[in-house]
């Protein structure tokens, strides 16, 4: 049985290392094809090295956000929030100081996570939809500040530009920014699903009222997934202000954050892989069908209710179950 | 062919199996009990009868009617009543409401079948402004089978109701049985407490593990030494 | 004072009557209905489609969303001799859209053709909804209809959009009421109507969901819908019928919204639902006399709080910050009943 578990655990290392090498490989495609373009509806659509990048980082956006939906079952719609919190904190000190920018990018992730702490510790205990919708007024209560320009921080709706920070870094560091951080994103997630805690976790996600009785402290792991989701949202935050160049009030909006949230659904709740192949697929698919407009988020919307429908655990099943499946059958054979 | 007749149905929830190829039959003025252990299958057959578990495989014919394939609310218009297990009475409801929808399929009210209701269980006339949630278990047992007369039903069927009842009041819980069943309602009746349901019914069916294991009048069955060891506890 | 607090009654009204399609439908499935403020859209804009005569463009494509939406909302509900009025009721409003986009019908129809007609169509696209992205899921865990629910929300309003494009449009019975002041006096007329027409809508369904049979069996599918279904309540019509009904209350909601705001455009659902939304949750959610009071509380105090503190930038917050109170601290709202965490 062991022996069969570690042949599961390197099949599934294979996968990472498979998606890992292709993304450290898109700068060599990058050197010879700067620009893969090709015409489409009568507009050009155009892949180089940003695109690469931004997947890079919504899959480590995912991550995070599935470290709330699918490890603890709590939907939160105000992810982008916290993903703002990061760019603004990294945005305000950039422009406040003359420190290198790199520094502040903890400080965002950890700001970010500090936030998320509080808004956790608060409401956590609240039913599943509920929580789904204090998440989604404090996502609408931070725009609301961001567009107000509260101590003329923020920029009101115009934002803060990091365009200036933007050139002074080649596209070539920025992608290999986005990749040392979801490579991390997706390490630590990963290591948190196969331990103590992961296991755990899974068992409150599934009957929280049972695993209080089996003496796991419910309340605390929930609070530490939780804020960790926020730790990975503030990081990737700043970083993906830095790609598009601005912080904006209306990137963090709600439907930047039922975005993600689609991601990780389109993915499979739970599975990290999933999630992973969702928010890259995601990031490529809205970037061919840019001249799509409306039609984009039309199909999307009628995708996310069909997928619910006919894979209610997305396109690739949680990991865990299957694995659990195979094993199950072992041990009858026995 | 009888008035109504289960003839090997079996059915499951999701992938389990429960019932397999049970074979039920009522008579027009008969009272049949079902009767067996925990788990045995009993309230899963009534469920299967009203179109709420689903069907693997038989039919069930009722009045020359196949009623296989309807949905529960079309039944209940066919004539077959469910008083449920746990009663399931509307406790945001008053008794009247509750009684009000036990006719629904009436759209004109008949003031007289309220007068029968009350005439059957007294008590529910001096609590039809109270919610349903206010009354003691055996009222709220009482009002769960008046409110399945409202509709006159031509098949009556029940599932456990003495279950958690002061003993006085199963006497006259049953006694209504028994008044409903001389006026012309055939009953189908699962009981626990086999001593009771064998004195009231005419027959009896025992069932084990989702199949029926002996059937035949009550008295026979209250002869059978097996029954007697396993359900009547002497 | 006086017209701010008439038109915090008002807006409150509007409130209110979307919110009773958010708590009528939790109380029935437990379901957080988050496209119920594209639904009040959508209803906006069918007044619109029904009383100003549209681009073909616009008109067809209206009319061909309207015809798909009733073939679901009829599909599996209604008995089959309902389906075949509901064809025939499909292809006579695809006509009437096309007719008045040509203008060969009549031009302009009167509002009291158009209302009715629109409340009619919004109805449908409620019961639609619950067909296509919610009957489906009514057994699964809490989170997928959810999921499910915002989808078909970004749905709409981009469907909403590439219909009828981004700017906003104007609705000239809305313009001649918002400029109508009570007679001899310098009072605007919108407020009051708009009050006493919340008004008298609540009222009637207060005594649609108190006295009548259906609305009794709306109650006892609400609270049991297993025993409902062995009283031979079709527990699916009653959930149909739910939506229905909330979605028509949105429409009106919609068209009073519209009178309020002077103009309509595709994403006024989304901020309205939630501010519905929370009007619900703060009265009690599942509980319609709350859903009134929550709506109109929170309209007062948005309209009060944006004089108090001067800033009409934060308008939009002081909703969301009730909302996360009361959910914090009070989750059953004002008048909303305990609920029971199943074991």
């Amino acid at each position: 049985m062991i022996k069969y578990l570690k042949k599961i655990r390197e099949k599934k290392g294979k996968r990472w290392f498979a998606l890992a090498l292709i993304f450290a490989l898109l700068p060599l495609l990058h050197l010879y094809y700067p620009h893969i373009s090709f015409r489409l509806f009568d507009d050009r659509i155009d892949f180089h090295l940003g695109v690469y990048s931004l997947a890079l980082l919504y899959v480590a956006l995912a991550m995070g956000l599935n470290l709330s939906i699918g490890f603890i079952g709590m939907l939160d719609l105000g992810f982008a929030a916290f993903v703002g919190i990061g760019a603004y904190t990294l945005a305000i000190l950039t422009n406040h100081s003359t420190l290198p920018f790199w520094i502040f990018i903890p400080v965002a992730a950890l700001t970010a996570g500090f936030v998320r702490m509080v808004l956790g510790a608060t409401c956590l205990h609240l039913r599943g939809d509920y929580l789904a919708i204090v998440t989604l007024g404090f996502g609408e209560i931070f725009v609301t500040l961001l567009k107000n320009n509260p101590g003329g921080l923020t920029g009101g709706p115009d934002g803060i530009p990091l365009s200036l920070l933007r050139l002074s870094l080649s596209d070539l560091t920025r992608f290999w920014l986005a990749y040392f951080f979801a490579m991390l994103a997706v390490w630590t997630v990963y290591r948190i699903k196969f331990s103590r805690i992961g296991r755990a976790l899974e068992s409150i996600r599934e009957d929280e009222i049972a695993a209080e009785a089996m003496g796991i402290p419910v309340y605390r792991l929930k609070l530490l997934a939780y804020s960790l989701g926020g730790v990975i949202a503030g990081g990737i935050g700043a970083l993906l202000a830095v790609e598009v160049g601005s912080a904006h009030p209306s990137n963090y909006d709600f439907f930047e954050s039922a975005r993600i949230v689609a991601m990780v659904v389109v993915g499979g709740t739970g599975s990290i892989f999933g999630s992973a192949l969702g928010a890259i697929g995601f990031v490529f698919l809205l970037e061919i069908f840019r001249p799509l407009a409306e039609y984009r988020m039309l199909i999307f919307g009628a995708v996310m209710v069909l997928l619910m429908i006919y894979r209610p655990k997305g396109l690739l099943e949680t990991e865990r179950k299957r694995s659990k499946k195979k094993l199950s059958k072992l041990d009858c054979q026995k | 062919m009888s008035f109504f007749g289960m003839k090997n149905i079996s059915s499951a929830y999701g992938k389990t199996d429960v019932l397999h190829g049970i074979n039920i039959e009522v008579g027009q003025d008969e009272i049949v009990t079902l009767i067996g252990s925990n788990g045995a299958g009993k309230s899963t057959t009534l469920m299967t009868i009203m179109g709420i578990v689903a069907k693997t495989c038989g039919e069930i014919i009722f009045d020359n009617l196949n009623i296989t394939e309807l949905e529960p609310h079309e039944i209940v218009k066919r004539g077959i009543v469910l008083v449920p297990e746990g009663r399931r009475i509307f406790h945001r409801l008053t008794v009247e409401e509750n009684l009000r929808m036990g006719a629904f399929l009436f759209t004109r009210h008949d003031k007289s079948m309220f007068d029968k209701a009350f005439a059957l269980f007294p008590i529910l006339a001096e609590r039809r402004r109270q919610f349903g949630g206010t009354l003691s278990g055996g009222e709220q047992q009482m009002l769960a089978i008046a409110r399945a007369l409202m509709s006159s039903p031509r098949l009556l069927l029940l599932d456990e109701p003495s279950l958690g009842i002061a003993p006085k009041l199963i006497e006259r819980i049953f006694e209504a049985l028994h008044k409903i069943h001389e006026e012309g309602t055939p009953i189908l009746l699962v009981e626990q407490n086999a001593k009771l349901a064998l004195e009231i019914s005419d027959r009896a069916y025992v069932l084990e593990n989702g199949k029926i294991l002996i059937s035949g009048t009550s008295r026979e069955i209250a002869c059978n030494e097996d029954v007697i060891k396993a359900y009547l506890g002497i | 004072m006086l017209e701010q607090i008439a038109g915090g009654l008002a807006l409150g009204g509007v409130y209110a009557l979307i919110a009773l399609g958010y708590t009528m439908v939790y109380g029935i499935i437990e379901l957080i209905n988050f496209a119920h403020g594209e639904i009040m859209m959508l209803g906006a804009f069918y007044v619109l489609a029904f009383s100003v005569s549209m681009s073909p463009d616009i008109s067809n494509a209206f009319a061909i969303y309207t015809s798909i939406a009733f073939y679901f909302a009829v599909d599996s509900h209604l008995n089959k001799r309902f389906g075949l009025y509901g064809i025939a009721f499909a292809v006579i409003l695809a006509f009437f859209f096309w007719f008045s986009s040509r203008k060969l019908f009549i031009a302009e129809i009167t509002p009291l053709i158009a209302i009715p007609l629109a409340v009619i169509a919004t109805a449908i696209s409620g019961m639609a909804l619950e067909r296509i992205a919610y009957k489906p899921l009514r057994n699964s865990p809490r989170l997928a209809p959810l999921i499910s629910a915002i989808g078909a929300s970004l749905f709409y309003q981009n469907l909403a959009q590439i219909i009828f494009g981004t700017h906003r449009y104007s609705l000239p019975m809305a313009v001649k009421i918002s400029n109508a002041k009570i007679l001899g006096s310098n009072f605007a007329l919108a407020p009051v109507l708009i009050i006493l027409s919340a008004v008298v809508i609540m009222i009637a369904l207060h005594l649609f969901i108190a006295k009548t049979r259906i609305g009794t069996a709306m109650r006892a599918t609400a609270q049991d819908k297993y025993a409902a279904s062995l009283m031979g309540i079709n527990v699916n019509a009653v959930i149909a019928m739910t939506f229905a009904i909330g979605s028509a209350l949105a429409a009106v909601g919609g068209l009073l919204f519209t009178i309020h705001q002077k103009t309509l455009w595709p994403y006024m659902g989304f901020m309205a639902g939630i501010k519905a939304f929370t009007a619900a949750v703060l009265g009690g959610i599942g509980s319609i006399p709350g859903a009134m009071l929550g709506g109109f509380i929170l309209g007062i105090v948005e309209s009060l709080g944006a004089g108090l503190f001067g800033e009409a930038g934060y308008k939009d917050a002081i909703a969301f910050v009730i909302l996360i109170g009361v959910l914090l601290f009070k989750p059953t709202g004002i008048l909303g009943k305990r609920s029971v965490i199943k074991v």
